[in-house]
């Protein structure tokens, strides 16, 4: 099967600092995969390439086997790091905003999960709490029949039990053939779901594997997370 | 996708001129209703003149109001279109709209769009509401009697010299006038455009005022073109005389704006497909 997620000598310079060091990769569909890796590793900035923010300073990295543009972006749902919904619209002008240009979009399971979280959905995106703006973001991506999910610290900041809940709500509502990478540098929460996992550092990569070969050794990602990246 | 871009961007910039609109509207009938009220005879004669002090006050402070209102509407316009590019493009709001499945060409053309709508209806808007509150007044309409019949008589004058002159009726004239101001103006706006993209590139940690600072170097530069452009185009009106070498400076002119304002274009569409610096 096809790598849905490919780089190919992949670079990114941010002026004399090289970001990504000519990485090779190639994701599979259907797997939940962890990108793992400190502050600054690179992992952020591989995932702006791959939605399309950012352009390869050489190489190539290929979604589906096209170049990141329109055809990619179609097929791709992408939950940064940052709130990034307009303080100015309500939930429901943005799952009507997000159903127009996202014909993958559910709205009835928007809805429904929006419902699930007492959200009114008539409320404006500044009147949420911060914990909810960011419960809103995910059920949009989540909502979708993307191929690719590219999730960036989806469980960073937020208490253990909202953990649990963003990690339920993505394992239930992704789109079980498609490809769900999660960036993150909380291993321990995230294992469970885990089937490969990817070791980044200083752009480049580091260990690439299944998780239930680590399992099997008797061992977890976040046990040799720590080994790999000691101080 | 354009069409879609379109539409939101039109219903997004409509909550914040719809509510302004009203404003204007309300204060231009508020005004024609306090200088009416303040003028009638048998009011002013019958009230007390305390009465009457407090509406002509009323009066007055409402046009205050309403020139403040005017001025700002006109400002306001401009500047919160143009942030509106720099808020949905370079700051968070960039996370979604950059990943929808649009090219950079069609999210520039949507802003473009919008803000010459909302300029047009801002004009309107503006143009009514004086007409409102002040054409209750007699002097008004005799000074705007006297203005459009200057205005006809000297247009009718200029009208014949320039046919005299460049051999082109006064009308073709005037409109090849207003297409040279309309490309200036997509120039303009692109210039904006430009700057903002070009001042994030170099200053990540102070996009707006790198931005500032680029509209500044590239606004003089444009200048310094158009100049050396009048320059020669003034050259070559001494040299070889007659309407058709005047008519080719207005239309090169044209054409220079046009391809500045496309290579504007072309060199935003770029930054944004490929080096967006968001945090």
């Amino acid at each position: 099967m096809a790598a849905i997620l490919e780089c190919r000598q992949l670079k990114k310079n941010y002026g004399s600092f090289t970001a990504l060091n000519g990485i090779d990769l190639a994701l599979p569909q259907g797997k939940i995969v962890g990108l793992l890796g400190p502050n600054g590793s690179g992992k952020t900035t591989l995932i702006k390439l791959a939605c399309g923010l950012l352009a390869p300073t050489s190489g190539e990295i290929l979604i589906n086997g096209m170049k990141p543009g329109v055809e990619t972006k179609k097929i791709v749902a992408y939950l940064p790091e940052r709130n990034y919904l307009s303080d100015s619209m309500t939930v429901t002008e943005m799952v009507h905003f997000m159903a127009d240009f996202y014909s993958d979009l559910d709205q009835d399971k928007a809805y429904d999960m929006l419902a699930h979280l007492n959200i009114d959905p008539k409320k404006k995106f500044k009147a949420l709490s911060k914990g909810n703006r960011e419960k809103v973001q995910l059920i949009l991506v989540m909502s979708r029949q993307a191929k690719l999910y590219l999730l960036d610290e989806p469980i960073g900041g937020v208490d253990p039990a909202s953990r649990d809940y963003i990690l339920d709500t993505i394992i239930k509502n992704y789109n079980k053939e498609a490809t769900v990478v999660l960036s993150t540098h909380l291993i321990a929460d995230i294992e469970p779901v885990l089937d490969e996992y990817v070791f980044i550092r200083n752009g480049d990569i580091l260990e690439y594997n299944s998780a239930k070969e680590v399992h099997d050794r008797g061992e977890t990602v976040d046990s040799l997370f720590r080994e790999v990246f000691r101080c | 996708m354009l069409g879609k871009l379109i539409k939101h961007e039109f219903l997004v910039d409509g909550k914040f001129f719809g509510p302004s609109y009203l404003v204007m509207l309300v204060l231009a009938l508020l005004g024609r209703l306090t200088t009416w009220l303040s003028t009638r005879q048998n009011i002013s004669a019958s009230a007390s003149f305390g009465a009457a002090k407090v509406l002509q006050g009323l009066a007055s402070f409402i046009s205050l109001l309403y020139g403040i209102a005017f001025v700002a509407l006109i400002f306001m316009t401009i500047i919160f279109l143009v942030n509106r590019f720099y808020k949905n493009f370079f700051t968070d709001e960039g996370y979604l709209m950059l990943t929808l499945p649009t090219h950079p060409r069609d999210l520039v053309f949507s802003k473009l769009l919008n803000y010459f709508i909302w300029v047009f209806f801002s004009s309107v808007v503006s143009i009514g509401s004086l007409w409102i509150s002040m054409s209750s007044s007699e002097q008004f309409n005799r000074s705007l009697s006297r203005f459009w019949d200057t205005l006809t008589d000297s247009t009718g004058f200029l009208g014949q010299e320039i046919h005299a002159q460049i051999g082109v009726p006064g009308w073709g004239f005037a409109l090849e006038l207003f297409f040279a101001y309309l490309v200036w103006s997509v120039q303009f706006v692109l210039i904006c455009y430009f700057s903002i993209a070009f001042g994030q590139l170099r200053a990540k940690n102070h996009k707006v005022l790198g931005g500032v600072l680029s509209f500044l170097v590239f606004t003089i530069l444009f200048q310094v073109i158009i100049s050396l452009y009048a320059k020669l185009a003034n050259n070559f009106t001494v040299w070889f005389h007659g309407g058709a070498v005047v008519q080719a400076v207005i239309w090169f002119l044209v054409l220079l704006l046009a391809i500045i304002a496309a290579l504007e274009y072309w060199a935003t569409c770029r930054i944004m497909s490929r080096n967006v610096n968001l945090d």
